[in-house]
């Protein structure tokens, strides 16, 4: 190498591109000086950089060339094309639309998260109503701004067909859902009332206007705003005529579903559970319990259930054990451990095995 | 918790009534199978070499069939609660890519074209549009299509192999109008395009078949019509 730099006064980067470009075999016959002369004269005018890919592009250009000139010399006349045509539009609009209903479930489910997170602050607090206040403002927001476009996107539509794009986003709206009532009655939400949550007038903008300030403005007034109906967004919505259903757009949410949003729900409470013993709030986790054990003994008595619901199910079951524990320990050791150290032999009781869970069983509780 | 057990209560009842509805669909879609396998054993009778003269006549047993599918898709419709065909979808979309197959290779081997969505749903008893109630998912049809392409790739060769010259030179036509027509989809990375990925191996079949028969002088008609 140092040899040709002397003798053909090259930089070593223009050698090495000479090199490469004898590896691409640009060059017949190595590096000679004829070559070396050639490659050079490429180099320093700019274009050996381009010339070493060439062999590649080589490759590529008649397939792709090809595929052009069959894209632009397709025989527009002929039947079989003039129906791809159509076919093609018909793919691509529900591609299009399933793509957009995915982005909508995924900003859901962000959305979602984020206010069960938030749910789950309430913990141990006397006044929940500041925390509730604030979820519910994310309800607005999620209503608003996602799940009244989903609906439009699914009017007339089979939302069967497009299940599978949502499904995530409806789930995780379920659990949030129904957890934030929880903390509201501590009662289950049932099927009718999440969907009058997801009924939208077809003229949004103007009722959201309206809606909204109301909404929040009652609920800042302390307790008489804990009747049901302030929470709902849409008061009218849970009553569906038939008449009345043509001017509403919907979310649809299959049974299956809300039950899923049901099962993962309950990871929420048993999480809620563990965390009202560190706040010294030592009578929610009996009250969790019994939720716990109606839903899981539900569970256990369904027949005929889908595969992924079964799933849930174990999960359901080893939270409800963890709980059980968790109560178990408090009434044995609670006279003689202070209550914030308490909270230290759960997390810790959670980390280790001991109770015979595996470890990742319990991550799946966590995310 | 009234309330709850009630909400249970409901989901259980949904469950059992999904159950039986999905046994009933199940029932119907196996006697459809039947019938799609019936009609297939008669169509597999052209690649036989003493059956290329009488195809039409295989056509017609094989159509014939065809009153039985529409008789399962009427009731199969029934059963379907409006608006949840993709809910269910999955139970029959097999039986349906297969009838489309055997439906437009009737069609094309009594007038060598492609059978429309139109009248392949008219053939099947169904409809085209989903608003109009118990159709043909555009991806079955498509799929349906697909497998039509590799049954006349094998018919080109068993063409030759019976004497007869000049079908494959109509078949490779025919496929290479069919790929320019798939090349027109966006496909996304489903089982669609998965299925199209291999329809250039039908074209090469034929293609090749053409090949051999051209090298040989065994075609008399102009080199042109070889498709691709």
């Amino acid at each position: 190498m140092d040899e040709l730099k002397k003798k053909t006064k090259l930089t070593t980067i223009e050698l090495r591109l000479i090199r490469r470009a004898v590896t691409f075999r640009y060059l017949n016959g190595g590096i000679n000086e004829k070559n070396i002369e050639m490659a050079s004269r490429r180099a320093k005018s700019g274009h050996c950089q381009a010339h070493g890919r060439k062999p590649k592009k080589d490759v590529i250009s008649p397939v792709k060339g090809e595929k052009e000139k069959k894209d632009l010399d397709v025989d527009e006349s002929s039947a079989v094309i003039q129906a791809f045509r159509i076919f093609q539009k018909e793919l691509d609009s529900r591609n299009d639309r399933n793509e957009r209903i995915v982005k909508l479930s995924r900003d859901i489910t962000i959305e979602s998260k984020r206010i069960i997170f938030t749910l789950q602050r309430c913990a141990g607090l006397e006044d929940k109503e500041v925390v509730l206040n604030e979820a519910l403002m994310k309800f607005e927001e999620l209503y608003k701004s996602k799940f009244f476009p989903l609906a439009l996107e699914l009017d007339g539509q089979d939302p069967y067909q497009y299940l599978r794009a949502f499904s995530p986003g409806l789930q995780e709206y379920v659990e949030a859902l129904t957890f934030f009532h929880y903390l509201l009655d501590k009662n289950l939400i049932n099927i009718e009332r999440v969907r009058s949550h997801l009924t939208f007038p077809r003229i949004a903008s103007h009722s959201f206007e309206q809606e909204t300030p109301s909404t929040v403005k009652s609920i800042n007034t302390p307790h008489t705003n804990m009747d049901k109906e302030k929470y709902s967004w849409h008061p009218g919505g849970s009553n569906d005529e038939s008449s009345e259903l043509k001017s509403h757009v919907l979310v649809p949410i299959p049974p299956s579903e809300y039950m899923l949003g049901v099962a993962d729900f309950t990871g929420e409470l048993m999480r809620m559970a563990i965390n009202c013993v560190g706040a010294r709030d030592l009578k929610t986790p009996s009250l969790v319990l019994n939720l716990m054990r109606v839903i899981n003994s539900a569970f256990n008595n369904f027949g005929n259930i889908p595969r992924e619901l079964r799933q849930k199910t174990r999960v359901l079951s080893q939270s409800l054990q963890k709980v059980e524990r968790a109560c178990y320990t408090l009434r044995v050791r609670g006279s003689e451990i202070p209550t914030h150290m308490l909270v230290d032999v759960f997390t810790s009781a959670g980390s280790m095995s001991a109770y015979n869970f595996p470890a990742e069983e319990f991550d799946e509780h966590f995310d | 918790m009234e309330s709850a057990t009630k909400i249970f209560k409901d989901f259980q009842d949904y469950l059992n009534a999904d159950h039986d509805l999905r046994e009933e669909i199940r029932s119907v879609v196996r006697d459809l199978e039947q019938t799609a396998r019936e009609i297939q054993i008669i169509l597999q009778a052209i690649h036989q070499p003493s059956n290329a003269s009488n195809a039409t006549s295989l056509c017609d047993q094989a159509t014939a069939h065809f009153s039985k599918v529409r008789e399962h898709y009427s009731s199969l419709a029934t059963k379907i609660p409006e608006g949840q065909y993709y809910r269910f979808s999955d139970h029959w979309k097999f039986g349906t890519q297969r009838l489309v197959y055997l439906s437009a290779l009737i069609v094309y081997l009594k007038e060598e074209r492609l059978a429309s969505r139109e009248e392949t749903a008219e053939t099947l008893g169904v409809k085209t549009k989903r608003e109009e109630g118990f159709h043909i998912d555009l991806d079955d049809y498509l799929m349906g299509i697909l497998n039509l392409t590799s049954e006349l790739s094998r018919l080109a060769m068993n063409a030759v192999t019976a004497g007869d010259y000049s079908k494959p030179l109509k078949i490779s036509r025919f496929i290479g109008e069919l790929d320019s027509g798939f090349r027109l989809l966006n496909l996304k990375n489903d089982h669609l395009r998965k299925r199209f990925d291999g329809l250039k191996y039908d074209v090469k079949r034929c293609e090749e078949v053409v090949y051999d028969l051209t090298i040989r002088g065994l075609v008399n008609t102009e080199p042109q019509q070889k498709g691709e």
